[in-house]
């Protein structure tokens, strides 16, 4: 278990950004180790909580960067398009050194200044976060070996 | 990228629709590599027989995938 809990006296601006580690998943490291290859190391980004997004999402460049395998292909609506086809890929989220949970993100352009990640509900699965706007502090604490009940379901 | 596989899924899915729903697909090119309980399982099995090439996976459903993401956070 992890807890991550952060203070900011501009919360309310920027909303809950916490520092996290992006890197291949573990099957993309094998894979990377049966090719010969060295995989490229997690690259440390600011990721934005937002519970209101259903799926995690990486910014291109970093998913180019990191030389993400694609691994499907979904349609998202934006601000200005619907049924705009991005590319998902298997990454994993490093919480601190030790913590860390694999995903299907989504490659989608992000508009919040520095923040290379958004952290959606994929990820909140594993835990659990709290918001305490009164103290602008925030906490997320998650079990990445407890599987999350939701993950399945036909939506 | 991945023009051929989604090709792929789309010409095959009502067949997977009939006999897979609620499974995890896995497609390299135009071809099937297999059904899986969960993605996790399909994940994996895609780096084992992909290696590092693209590949997908998807849910097999019955209605096409709604993803969430929030209007505020992406670029127009």
């Amino acid at each position: 278990m992890v807890r991550l809990s952060r203070q900011h006296a501009a919360l309310r601006q920027r909303g809950p950004i916490i520092a996290v580690g992006v890197g291949p998943s573990a099957a993309a490291i094998a894979a990377y180790a049966r090719a010969g290859r060295k995989p490229p190391a997690p690259v440390p980004v600011l990721a934005l909580i937002d519970s209101g997004s259903g799926r995690s999402i990486l910014q291109h460049d970093l998913a180019v960067e990191l030389q993400l395998t694609p691994v499907g292909a979904v349609e998202i609506d934006t601000p200005s398009s619907v049924d705009l086809s991005v590319m998902e890929y298997f990454a994993r989220f490093w919480l601190d050194r030790t913590t860390s949970v694999e995903l299907k993100v989504l490659e989608a352009p992000l508009r919040v200044p520095r923040v290379r990640a958004l952290i959606g509900r994929d990820l909140l699965a594993y835990g659990q976060f709290s918001y305490d706007g009164r103290r602008n502090e925030f906490t997320l604490e998650v079990a990445p070996g407890a599987h999350p009940t939701s993950r399945d379901e036909e939506v | 990228m991945l023009d051929r596989e989604i090709a792929c899924y789309q010409r095959k899915l009502p067949r997977l629709r009939a006999a897979s729903s609620g499974k995890y697909v896995l497609i390299r090119g135009d071809e099937v590599l297999g059904l899986f309980p969960t993605e996790l399982e399909a994940l994996h099995a895609g780096f084992r027989r992909c290696g590092l090439s693209p590949f997908f996976v998807s849910r097999v459903r019955r209605k096409a995938e709604h993803v969430s993401v929030p209007g505020t956070v992406l670029r127009s």
